[in-house]
């Protein structure tokens, strides 16, 4: 044990002397918070402009109700309403200034008070079918609005919807977890990488090779001061969650802990092993970051993974990330225990001891034979 | 000249030194887009519907098959359900709340954006029923999408990615290998030489442009075969991008000379990477977001750029309403670039303190 601790001090020491590493699980994972956030976190309105040609009140009715109907994504309206004169809408519309225009025609409340095939011309932008589909099914919002307020006879079938909590979790909280396991698989990649290069350049990696001993005494005190870096990384973000967004995980911070420490074991495994495939530590560090980032938004990073189990790939289910994420949301952003925690635990058991018996036989097969 | 090709020999044979980073870098944003465009997102949803066992819940199953796109998908493929449960995401069950028939949606611990993409598809479900029951009162409303038909979302997004390709390949191999030379002595070499820094340095940035073009020109190959969509002109687009990938170049190498260490010029070109594919209209054009995030996406380059780009890949339809300004935009990055670049190569390179 006095070894273990002795080793472990040197591999700190070590660390100390380039405490930039640290970083490398931070700054990438803020630029990202940050860019999402002003993604998805601002009011994301359509701004759309209203040609009201209507001689009667229903064009005016119907312009007012865009401002009523608020969307559960922002607590916004869907439709931002623009003023401006028709030529200037067409320009702009044109030139994807605004998403929209509804043209109401002049004798649409006339049509409307008739039963007379009341209509409106809907203009909107569709380079992307993901708009195209929002903007179709927003102006069924606004006219299931528009019908209520004008008292048309009331629908065959209402409305209702049940949440489980009284506040409703925004999307940037939910991507934010995701970053937040980023963080902490980041943290330990960068941590680790740093260990073993400087190993590398020192030229101890000959003296380890060489070693009469275990060389588990060389790769436990890195493994452990890695993921150790990984989980303060990690809960470095969690702070930044609980000023900006108001989330923390309270009792349940343990379980966070656990959980992302198993996933912060695999990858850790990862990076030394790429790094001593690459026989260029920095090379293998470059590729276990980027394929940390590439299971990130295929793993569950933007969206619940299951509640979108269908689109997730298979590839994804390949990493602990994509099993871990959607526990950590639960526990932090829900305040939940999550269902299914055992056997999530389990399975990511699975991965880290895969990874460290992979990693380290591995490890030690190369470190032996090159030194 | 004889001199400028020998040092651009030199600085392509580097490519020995670095194979695994080359590829890396080179490679990822197609890995990348080949991976997400599977999972992308589109517009047809899954909703979990009971089992209808009246009338009602019958004709709200016959509406929801009905909303889509007259020119695209569907928009929900109903999952019909013996359980009132929500699960992990929704259900949808048609009961009496005070003596009215109402579907009613139970979420389970889902995000406001999943919550708002149930909601409007149930909406739209039930107005179909709704307009369906006003016959000729009720409210049609006529169709003019802005292109012939709706784009699938990977086009754009590999579009936008193309940038991100251009900007890694550069920032990372211009700044790993900076920092190698540094790390390896050999900057010494560059200290001694009695050439030009800016021979030299022209042909770092060429080598970096051309390995940059090279993954970008990967990347737009993947879009074409998976989407099936090309751009009108492939030498436009490389021209589009030019720009940015010498802005990549100049922010790679400064970062190698400033940190003279592998791991963090990695990191700041990773972080420009990721931060300017993210803010700069990489999930979709800027004027489509918040005010604020249009305003900081277009000092972004890849905003301007991706703008460019746009007409070429969807039917000639120009979104950038000031050209002009946007040219002279990326000009003076550029060239604010080189000039801190060489700049900054005397100083760390070339001074006499060092």
């Amino acid at each position: 044990m006095r070894r273990l601790w002795i080793l472990f001090k040197t591999e700190f020491k070590v660390w100390k002397h380039d405490p930039i590493t640290a970083m490398g699980g931070i700054i990438p994972c803020l630029f990202i918070l940050i860019a999402f956030a002003l993604l998805f976190g601002g009011r994301l309105s359509f701004p759309i402009a209203v040609i009201n040609n209507d001689q009667g009140q229903y064009g005016q009715i119907l312009i007012d109700t865009f401002d009523e109907v608020i969307s559960p994504l922002d607590n916004q309206p869907y439709y931002s309403v623009l003023t401006m004169d028709e030529d200037e809408t067409w320009q702009a519309f044109q030139e994807y200034r605004i998403e929209g225009i509804w043209v109401i025609p002049e004798d649409f409340s006339e049509r409307l008070g008739a039963a007379d095939e009341p209509t409106i011309d809907m203009h909107f932008m569709n380079y992307n079918d993901d708009r195209a589909k929002n903007h179709r099914i927003y102006s069924a919002e606004i006219l299931w609005a528009f019908y209520h307020k004008i008292g048309i006879d009331g629908p065959p079938l209402g409305r209702a919807e049940e949440y489980p909590l009284s506040e409703m979790v925004d999307w940037v909280s939910i991507i934010s977890i995701g970053i937040v396991l980023l963080a902490v698989t980041l943290g330990g990649i960068f941590n680790m990488f740093i260990l073993t290069y400087k190993a590398q350049i020192g030229k101890i990696t000959l003296e380890m090779g060489l070693s009469p001993r275990s060389l588990a005494w060389v790769l436990v005190p890195k493994t452990i001061l890695a993921t150790l870096f990984g989980l303060i990384t990690g809960t470095l973000f969690l702070v930044i969650i609980r000023v900006w967004l108001g989330f923390w995980p309270g009792a349940y911070i343990g379980a966070v802990w656990l959980l992302a420490g198993l996933v912060a074991l695999f990858w850790i495994q990862v990076a030394l092993v790429f790094g001593l495939i690459a026989r260029n530590y920095m090379a293998g560090a470059i590729g276990s970051v980027l394929g940390a980032m590439i299971i990130f938004f295929i793993g569950g990073g933007l969206s619940m993974v299951r509640a979108h189990q269908d689109a997730v790939t298979w590839i994804a289910w390949l990493f602990p990330n994509t099993y871990a994420v959607d526990l950590i949301r639960d526990l932090v952003l829900f305040n939940t225990w999550p269902m299914d925690f055992n056997s999530v635990i389990l399975k990511l058991t699975g991965f880290a001891v895969f990874a460290i018996l992979g990693g380290s036989l591995f490890s030690v097969r190369k470190l032996r034979k090159l030194g | 000249m004889k001199r400028y090709i020998l040092l651009l020999r030199s600085e392509f044979k580097l490519f020995l030194t670095a194979p695994v980073v080359h590829l890396i870098a080179i490679v990822q944003p197609t890995l990348m887009y080949v991976l997400m465009s599977i999972i992308m997102v589109v517009p047809t949803f899954e909703m979990r519907l009971m089992n209808p066992t009246t009338k009602q819940g019958e004709n709200l199953l016959a509406a929801a098959e009905q909303v889509g796109s007259p020119i695209g998908p569907d928009y929900i493929e109903p999952v019909l359900v013996e359980d009132a449960s929500p699960g992990h995401r929704q259900v949808v069950q048609v009961v009496e709340i005070d003596g009215t028939p109402t579907a009613l949606q139970r979420y389970g611990y889902i995000d406001s954006n999943l919550v708002k993409n149930l909601r409007n598809r149930l909406t739209a479900a039930l107005m179909v029923l709704w307009n369906n029951e006003l016959g000729s009162q009720g409210i049609l409303i006529q169709e003019h999408p802005w292109l012939p038909q709706d784009i699938p979302y990977t086009v754009y997004f590999g579009m936008a990615m193309i940038p991100l390709a251009g900007y890694l390949a550069a920032a990372m191999i211009g700044s790993y290998l900076m920092a190698q030379e540094f790390e390896n002595g050999t900057i010494l070499s560059y200290k001694l030489c009695p050439t030009s820094f800016r021979l030299i340095l022209a042909a770092k940035i060429t080598r970096l442009v051309v390995t940059s073009l090279a993954a970008a020109i990967i990347l737009y190959i993947t879009l074409g075969l998976i989407t099936g969509v090309w751009s009108t002109s492939l030498i436009a687009i490389l021209v589009i991008l030019l720009p940015l990938i010498l802005i990549a170049s100049c922010i790679g190498l400064i970062a190698g000379m400033l940190t003279r260490s592998a791991l963090p010029s990695f990191l700041i070109a990773l972080a420009s990477a990721f931060a300017f594919w993210l803010l700069g209209s990489g999930f979709g054009l800027a004027a489509g977001f918040s005010p604020l995030f249009e305003i900081i996406s277009r000092l972004i380059p890849n905003t301007p750029v991706i703008e460019m780009m746009f007409p070429y890949f969807y039917f000639g339809k120009k979104v950038a309403a000031q050209p002009l300004l946007v040219n002279l935009q990326l000009t003076a990055y550029v060239l604010g670039l080189l000039i801190a670049v060489g700049f900054i190569y005397k100083k760390r390179i070339l001074s006499k303190e060092r």
